[in-house]
């Protein structure tokens, strides 16, 4: 089977937790390593959890440190949904291997130029690094094959009125990446939010099997009630970075449409808006727009059963 | 000297980068940033390719790892990003000098002064990350003039190299500093507080003034080698 060659830009984050674990469950996808960039929590507990969650998921592959904040405005984080240490409760292991020496967006481009325009980038939190990364080498556009966001929304935001946090946090990093030409598939809120759970569905997943069962059990309710116990504006609990490994995965996840999409970058009641515009004759982005639950439940329900102790080595 | 870095801008002269490597005479290498300012792709430039040269990123990077001083007279594109994609290695640099930015009325729209307006993102970045920058705003920068074959020309790189040098010889006051990005009419503005209301932002060193008669000698001793075809000292 071809694997897909994959970087995974992330700010863990319980859900950017549980899409690496999903991830680490695909069999079609090769990790080729971990770029940490600030989000939901600041930079040093960022880069501790993605480092761990690697060492957890038995990925030896290089874990590199990226922006701790975003290009031009100060930094705020989602502490209140992630806990003080950006994953809950979560014991993560002692660590065991030093960070890759290299920053974030120069491993990218390393990456990318020895994939020869194969390399993939899921990226689950604000694009800072890919920004950075886009200003620093010119010539990344061109060496991508696609780049997967989970990011942006359609309709109303998470963190503005109408701003996604990733793009809230940082949106002047996302208007350069969907300025720069590289294949963008934007799986933003509008669809992410379709796949909220019901009790009966948390229920469900603490009776799944698996190794580590409880401990993501655990992580789900602490999740959970953090939107129950805060006024947080909604009570839908989503697996937002999931969804969009899982398009990576498995196309036939989501229905996608093309749009030209910019972002609101303003400090105004419409930060981080990205803006579609359906007609515009020149698309750059490909846009989610429906999810098919049952399948996405599918996978999610298969990852939280894999033992990442029965990996060995580099994925 | 470690290097010179050259950001064409608009009213550049074509042939100042060659000019620019005759007076160097190999003492230091010079390169050209063709960089487009940082939220305007120009798609007209080439990129910066590298082709056996070292590239700006490079250089400063060097001049970081031997704990050098930046002196910009032009748009902060290439030091912006270098602070952003060195982070590590740009806190090396023993001082930042820019002449940049107005206190109050600019040269390129009534509110911005050029090297800010060209490029104002890469202009806030600097002042997020670059801490204490020694700024030498238009009005005090309009006071460094010298006379080159008996017509004055501006020097601002040299009122910056007095800051450097002579402390005496300036005047600076400590402000928090912003660059205007949204408003229409005040684009790449430098709004300077004299108030220093948000404690929380940094600091820079706004120099508001300058002794002409420290200033004099040093434009003379510039223009006379100049005019006498010697080189800058390495």
């Amino acid at each position: 089977m071809d694997k897909h060659r994959i970087i995974i830009d992330t700010d863990p984050g319980i859900d950017d937790f549980f899409a690496m674990i999903l991830a680490a469950s695909a069999e079609n996808l090769e990790i080729r390593g971990v770029t940490a960039v600030a989000g939901n929590q600041v930079m040093e507990k960022i880069a501790a959890n993605a480092r761990g969650i690697a060492q957890f998921l038995g990925w030896e592959v290089p874990v590199c440190i990226g922006a701790d904040r975003p290009l031009l405005i100060p930094q705020i984080t989602a502490a209140q949904v992630h806990g003080d240490t950006g994953l809950g409760n979560f014991p993560l292991p002692e660590p065991k291997r030093d960070f890759d020496g290299r920053y974030a967006w120069d491993f990218i481009h390393e990456e990318a130029v020895a994939a020869g325009g194969s390399l993939e980038v899921i990226a689950i939190g604000p694009l800072t690094n890919l920004a950075i990364a886009l200003w620093k080498y010119p010539d990344l556009s061109r060496l991508i094959r696609r780049l997967v966001i989970m990011g942006g929304s359609t309709q109303w935001g998470n963190r503005g009125a109408y701003g996604e946090f990733n793009f809230y946090v940082d949106p002047h990093a996302a208007q350069v990446v969907f300025s720069s030409g590289i294949p963008i598939e934007m799986v933003g809120l509008n669809v992410t939010m379709q796949t909220g759970l019901s009790d009966a569905e948390f229920d469900e997943l603490a009776q799944l099997g698996g190794p580590n069962r409880k401990a993501y059990a655990d992580l789900l309710a602490f999740y959970r009630n953090i939107y129950r116990v805060n006024d947080l504006g909604f009570q839908i609990v989503a697996m937002h970075d999931s969804l969009a490994v899982a398009y990576a995965m498995d196309p036939q996840v989501l229905e996608m449409r093309d749009g030209f999409v910019q972002i609101d970058c303003s400090t105004g009641p419409c930060r981080g808006r990205s803006v579609v515009d359906w007609a515009h004759e020149q698309p750059n982005a490909r846009v989610a727009v429906a999810v098919d639950n049952p399948r996405f439940w599918q996978m999610i329900k298969r990852s939280l059963e894999y033992d990442p102790s029965a990996t060995s080595g580099e994925k | 000297m470690q290097g010179v870095v050259f950001s064409p801008g608009e009213g550049s002269e074509p042939s100042f980068f060659q000019e620019l490597s005759l007076l160097l005479n190999g003492s230091a290498p010079a390169v050209i940033a063709n960089r487009s300012p940082l939220f305007q792709p120009d798609t007209a430039r080439e990129e910066e390719t590298k082709q056996g040269q070292l590239t700006a990123l490079e250089l400063l990077e060097r001049a970081a790892g031997e704990g050098a001083a930046v002196l910009s007279t032009g748009r902060l594109t290439e030091l912006a990003l270098f602070f952003l994609a060195y982070p590590k290695q740009a806190c090396r640099f023993w001082g930042i000098y820019a002449a940049g930015g107005a206190v109050y009325g600019g040269d390129r729209t009534p509110a911005a002064e050029a090297s800010f307006y060209e490029d104002p993102e890469a202009a806030q970045i600097m002042v997020d990350h670059a801490a204490g920058m020694h700024l030498l705003p238009l009005e005090t920068a309009e006071k460094c003039t010298a006379v080159l074959w008996d017509h004055p020309v501006p020097a601002p790189g040299l009122g910056l190299m007095l800051c450097m040098m002579d402390q005496q010889a300036v005047r600076e006051e400590e402000h928090t500093l912003q660059i205007d990005l949204e408003s229409a009419l005040s684009r790449g503005c430098s709004v300077i507080d004299w108030l220093n209301r948000d404690k929380q932002l940094p600091r820079h060193r706004i120099c508001v003034d300058l002794d002409s008669a420290r200033f004099r000698p040093l434009a003379e001793r510039a223009c006379t080698r100049l005019t006498k075809g010697g080189g800058p000292r390495g």
